[in-house]
């Protein structure tokens, strides 16, 4: 049996541990549409602008979408938690509008929802997540866990930006290897690039202010690569 | 006014000068009553003239009600150098409601860099959301996963029904809640499928509904 956490870590320990690749969730199958992006032809020159392009665009999305879920699962009755994240679940599947990605999505989810009910188990937000009558997305079942770990909404934001933009660095040395000290600096690079869009997006509240920006280059390659099975990441 | 009939008709959309200027604001307002089907047709693209990045905005608000149904083929709107259009598309429909809507953003005319669109879509049905999207491009921009260096976006989205792919002529979407996107991405118009998946999806809409039917059949 895991140890139930009841004394509360520091936020700074919970992101180090959220951004952890060994954190056992099943974050290794995946390329943050990386492997997609070069099946189709998009040349390893480009992963920068690729890496930079999603922080600017999904990776704000899916951001926004966890803080929304985290606002909705601090307080309250499990009652009010489970209608609040449907609606913000139904929010982020409306900002998805590829099946593939919102399928490898709440696969994701799943593995963070058994840790969640694991380490947090009786917090409102995870129970209504435990719940749900279908699996929910991967950043709603994140901000459920911030709201269960007492983890703030502007390094919830961070963790998310950070994540995406070091699954695509990962998976590029598993890709197409080069120097692996150059995408970490490009990690860095990006999450330095839109850091000042950080605090607006921790202050968001409502489902509707979800960011929506749309990547439809990316929602094509996913589509194509749901559907090949010569592939070494799942999305 | 092309035709009317007891619930259905359809109606051809003129430009009333030399669409779009820095500082216009132009706005639609189209309601489809209860029951009811629109087709709407246009009659000519529109340009988004070089404003020397003066603002400007397009749009459209679509209200569809209870079973109700719009079908708009819409043309091109070609954003030219200068150009500084922030384009939103609002649709709320009630409960059976349906809506079938080619839309197509050309960047630049040939050989032009374009200015700049900012294109927003919200769809709700029932007061659930359906599809929400923010596209940002433009001005020499090349984010390969946005739209990479594509000049053109062609598309035909359908809501209140999940629509066949027809094999593959383009990568179709489908939404969580009953709807499709299809969208083509390209150098050049002329290289898009979307018309003909246009008059398919039309076809397959007008199957499931009788003044539809008739229309089609003329």
């Amino acid at each position: 049996m895991p140890t139930i956490v009841t004394r509360i870590p520091a936020s700074a320990t919970l992101v180090m541990m959220l951004a952890d690749a060994r954190l056992p969730v099943g974050g290794h199958v995946h390329s943050a549409g990386l492997e997609p992006a070069l099946a189709a032809g998009m040349p390893a020159n480009r992963v920068f602008d690729y890496l930079l392009g999603r922080a600017h665009s999904v990776s704000l999305v899916e951001a926004g979408t966890a803080v929304v879920a985290r606002h909705v699962a601090l307080p309250a009755t499990a009652d009010s938690v489970a209608a609040g994240l449907a609606a913000v679940e139904s929010a982020w599947a409306a900002r998805t509008p590829s099946r593939a990605l919102r399928e490898v999505s709440r696969s994701l989810g799943r593995g963070y929802l058994r840790l969640g009910t694991r380490l947090w188990p009786g917090h409102p937000g995870i129970d209504a997540c435990s719940a749900a009558p279908s699996p929910l997305s991967r950043p709603v079942v994140l901000g459920a866990i911030a709201a269960a770990a007492n983890l703030d909404a502007e390094s919830l934001v961070r963790l998310v930006i950070y994540d995406d933009a070091q699954t695509v660095a990962a998976a590029l040395l598993k890709l197409a290897p080069i120097d692996p000290a150059i995408p970490a600096g490009w990690v860095l690079r990006a999450c330095g690039e839109v850091d000042h869009l950080v605090a607006a997006i921790a202050a968001l509240t409502s489902p509707d202010a979800i960011p929506a920006s749309g990547a439809p280059q990316t929602e094509e390659w996913a589509e194509s690569h749901s559907l090949t099975t010569q592939r070494l990441f799942r999305a | 006014m092309i035709e009317q009939g007891p619930d259905s008709a359809r109606v051809a959309l003129v430009a009333g000068g030399a669409l779009l200027l820095g500082g216009d604001h132009v706005r639609i307002d189209v309601t489809v009553g209860a029951g009811c089907t629109l087709e709407l047709e246009d009659i000519g693209g529109t340009v988004a003239y070089d404003a020397d990045g003066e603002r400007s905005t397009w749009t459209v608000n679509i209200v569809v009600e209870t079973g109700g149904t719009l079908l708009w083929h819409a043309l091109p709107m070609v954003i030219a150098h200068g150009a500084n259009v922030d384009r939103l598309t609002r649709i709320t429909l009630d409960a059976g409601g349906r809506v079938c809507l080619r839309e197509s953003v050309v960047l630049g005319r040939t050989g032009e860099i374009a200015g700049r669109v900012s294109q927003r879509t919200d769809i709700t049905m029932s007061g659930t959301p359906v599809f929400v999207e923010e596209l940002v491009v433009g001005e020499g921009r090349d984010v390969p996963g946005l739209i990479g260096a594509n000049r053109v976006l062609d598309s035909v989205l359908a809501v209140g029904e999940r629509m066949p792919h027809h094999g593959s002529l383009v990568r179709v979407l489908d939404f969580e809640f009953p709807g499709s996107l299809a969208r083509f991405l390209g150098a050049a118009a002329h290289q898009s499928p979307i018309d003909e998946v246009w008059t398919r999806w039309r076809q397959d809409l007008s199957r499931s509904n009788g003044a539809l039917a008739h229309h089609g059949a003329e």
